[in-house]
């Protein structure tokens, strides 16, 4: 295949992916308690900002707050998630993998557990907990690995992102049973949800999602340089170790934003890389921006499905993403396997 | 006289507390090429690596351009040496024409976009390799000769003076040797540098213009091939008996004939 017809199929796939996400938003303007068309939602959206808007123009304007959330929060993780596969040559890696999702959790669970207070830059008390969890487990992940000394920086940072994690769920469940009355609130941010959130708190976590996601773009050849290992890519000119610590140190900020956003939601992360690898291929300039519209694809799509499939009940969006996530995932990698591009 | 591209002051290489090889002294300038001989385990690979600062020495130093090459930035490296490793393997379904293009990144570095002389030099590496068959095929579909072949083609792309390379030879084919060993002492005779560590005893001393032999106690002599590829130097090193003959067209070259029985120590 020449370049040309390479770039063809970059740009059907850019497209195809454009046109779900318009196609998944509108839906989730549509679908709720009170049900429109997607066509009278689009034109509620936009009707413009008169004294008393109608219902309808209420409605799709809330759902349209959290279509959006779950659309950034989707981009982010997936993006983060391309990234730590490719710094850590690992198609297991999520975007929680150096333990970011464990500490924010517990920054989280904590300030449930001392009683909620005022929050500040637009995050609720809760949210800058869980943000400062995030980042500050990321922190000591880096400070373990680089005082272990081991031969592959990559397999310490792992294994202390992993041990890390499993020592921030149990202190999770130590919190947990001490004040059991606050369980309910903290099962969201476990599982994770967009209930009660809107575009101020995306406001305020946009920055940080950015920066992870300019970060991770300007990455992009030297995660590619990443795929033949360390020794070979320093032979090419690049710093491995240092590369890992500041990438990686991005995409924790982006993914701890993320997080105090909604809360550790599960399987976008790690799906969306390997579905847009399958599209555009394996180099990173593509493959990030791909993840990332299959990453708010996934997750626009979730949350439509929990709030509306058992409502009034709202399910927890994480359950959601794997539900509908991991059979469509099984199926097309049971049909062609994980490393096939077309 | 040429002053040295790479040049080995002393070098002792190895890891942590075990020295591989203790002490060496070497030097290739541009336009020669030097071939690395020694048993299995001797320390070719460690020894290549080091003196082009992809290992830390143990001691002594190594010069790369006339800089030590401790104390080189990555990228400044690899615009003057490029490394082909014994073993090539990448993760994800890479084309063999995006591992070419990972040759460019000391030139172009981590954010410029490629350009036309980029792409002209994956080009030109892809026919000098006759692999431009293979660039649009995934890496890892490729066989070991096919495989090796990429990866000389992306050191060529990376446009460097000195060219190093661990075994190229190994899992090619005997059209496939020759073909290999004739490229390296052309783009020697271009003006190159070439640093290629080999098992064949009969290419090196019909190639090269340097050999370096490191024996199994990790000791090294340094010379032109008819100087080091003597019978006592051969059988020092592989503890194997050679027949020397001298062929009225090929002319010299060396036969192995059965192991010796080792040295007590």
């Amino acid at each position: 295949m020449n370049d040309s017809g390479d770039r063809t199929r970059a740009a059907l796939a850019y497209g195809g992916l454009a046109a779900a996400l318009f196609a998944a938003l509108a839906m989730a303007l549509a679908l709720g308690a009170v049900r429109l068309s997607p066509a009278e939602a689009l034109a509620a959206l936009f009707s413009g900002a008169e004294a008393e808007p109608s219902m309808a123009a209420v409605i799709v304007r809330l759902r349209f707050a959290r279509a959006c959330l779950a659309a950034a929060v989707g981009a982010s993780l997936a993006a983060s998630g391309a990234v730590f596969q490719g710094l850590f040559r690992n198609p297991l890696a999520d975007p929680y993998v150096i333990g970011s999702s464990g500490g924010a959790a517990f920054g989280a669970v904590l300030a449930i557990a001392l009683g909620s207070g005022a929050g500040a830059l637009g995050f609720s008390r809760i949210g800058l907990a869980a943000f400062a969890g995030g980042l500050g487990s990321t922190l000591v992940v880096y400070l373990v690995a680089g005082a272990t000394r081991l031969r592959s920086d990559a397999s310490s940072l792992l294994l202390a992102g992993t041990a890390l994690g499993s020592l921030f769920s149990a202190l999770v469940s130590i919190v947990l049973a001490l004040k059991d009355k606050d369980l309910h609130q903290a099962w969201f941010w476990l599982l994770g949800g967009f209930s009660g959130r809107g575009l101020p708190e995306l406001a305020a976590a946009a920055p940080a999602m950015l920066a992870g996601f300019i970060a991770a773009l300007a990455s992009a050849r030297s995660l590619d340089l990443l795929s033949v290992g360390d020794e070979e890519a320093t032979s090419l000119g690049m710093r491995p170790v240092l590369t890992r610590f500041i990438v990686g140190g991005f995409a924790a900020l982006s993914v701890s934003a993320a997080v105090a956003l909604s809360g550790a939601i599960g399987f976008v992360g790690l799906v969306s890389p390997h579905l847009a690898r399958r599209l555009v291929g394996p180099r990173h300039r593509r493959l990030i921006p791909a993840a990332a519209l299959s990453g708010a694809i996934l997750l626009v799509v979730a949350d439509t499905v929990a709030r509306t499939v058992f409502a009034p009940v709202e399910m927890p969006v994480g359950a959601m993403t794997a539900l509908i996530g991991a059979p469509f995932f099984i199926y097309k990698i049971a049909r062609r396997g994980l490393e096939e591009t077309r | 006289m040429i002053p040295a591209l790479l040049e080995a002051r002393g070098l002792c290489a190895g890891y942590g507390e075990r020295v591989v090889v203790g002490s060496a002294s070497f030097s290739v300038s541009p336009g020669t090429l030097l071939v690395v001989l020694g048993p299995n385990g001797c320390g070719k690979t460690t020894i290549l690596k080091t003196c082009i600062g992809l290992i830390p020495a143990l001691s002594g130093e190594a010069l790369l351009g006339g800089n030590a090459v401790a104390g080189m930035k990555p990228r400044a490296r690899a615009r003057l040496a490029a490394w082909v490793p014994q073993i090539a393997e990448a993760a994800w379904s890479y084309r063999a024409r995006d591992i070419v293009a990972q040759g460019r990144y000391a030139i172009r570095g981590a954010f410029a976009p490629f350009d036309e002389a980029d792409e002209a030099a994956i080009e030109t590496a892809l026919d000098a390799m006759d692999a431009r068959t293979l660039a649009d095929r995934r890496f890892s579909s490729l066989s070991g000769g096919e495989a090796r072949r990429v990866m000389i083609a992306r050191a060529l792309a990376q446009e460097t003076p000195l060219l190093v390379l661990d075994e190229p030879a190994a899992h090619l084919d005997p059209g496939r040797q020759m073909e290999l060993m004739e490229l390296l002492a052309s783009l020697a005779r271009s003006g190159k540098a070439v640093a290629v560590s080999v098992h064949d005893v009969n290419a090196a001393r019909r190639f090269a213009d340097l050999a370096l032999l490191v024996g199994r106690d990790g000791a090294s002599v340094f010379g032109t091939p008819d100087d080091i590829l003597t019978q006592e130097h051969l059988e020092d090193a592989y503890d194997t008996n050679f027949i020397h003959g001298d062929h009225a067209t090929y002319g010299k070259f060396v036969l192995p004939v059965s192991r010796k029985q080792r040295k007590a120590d």
